[in-house]
């Protein structure tokens, strides 16, 4: 008997499949900023800004932790400001 | 992106096809999903067979993944019915799926 070719009906596929990508990895979210609105009242030691590096800097009455957090030091009502032309800080008054 | 295409090169002498080779992957989609590739397979593999039965002296042929080369060295009626038959089907077959397969008739 002749040799019969075998049927192989993905002969002219493509092998791999539409390739891997390497990336697809992400850490987990910090869940970062304001903790605290303008206007707001807060406790003390209320954390007002989880943030990387100082975006807002820490104000009148507000204390900065070493991950960069600004909270506040009394209680009172938060208040965001401008300092100069391109800073911002957040401060904590007894009044509003 | 799946790129390539199958090509199917038709080469005459004294206007009869003397060499037939097939190369290339559709690119239509990967394997498992790949229907035009899997036509393609269909319609070759029974008509090499059905030469090969007849008189397995007519005809040598090579395949591997993705190309498949065959000589025809004797011609008889039912043989070349079988051969026209095949490129027919795959010239079909090319109109429905332009992108993934090409005839290619070599002068």
């Amino acid at each position: 008997m002749p040799r019969l070719i075998e049927l192989n009906i993905q002969l002219f596929a493509h092998k791999k499949g539409q390739g891997s990508t390497k990336n697809g990895r992400d850490s987990i979210s910090k869940r970062l900023g304001a903790k605290a609105a303008d206007g707001e009242y807060v406790t003390g030691g209320s954390i007002l800004y989880r943030q990387r590096g100082t975006k807002i800097y820490p104000g009148k009455n507000v204390g900065i932790g070493s991950d960069d957090t600004v909270y506040a030091k009394i209680s009172g009502y938060v208040k965001y400001e401008r300092v100069g032309k391109c800073k911002k800080q957040v401060s904590i008054y007894e009044e509003r | 992106m799946l790129n390539n295409m199958t090509n199917v090169n038709i080469k005459r002498k004294n206007n009869q096809i003397n060499k037939i080779v097939i190369k290339g992957h559709t690119g239509y989609d990967v394997i498992g999903h790949d229907i035009v590739c899997s036509s393609i397979s269909s319609i070759v593999t029974t008509t090499l067979n059905a030469i090969i039965r007849l008189n397995d002296k007519s005809i040598t042929h090579k395949e591997s993944s993705g190309n498949v080369e065959i000589n025809i060295l004797n011609h008889d009626e039912v043989i070349d019915i079988l051969i026209d038959n095949m490129l027919d089907l795959l010239n079909s077959l090319s109109k429905q799926y332009p992108k993934n397969i090409k005839i290619n008739e070599e002068v």
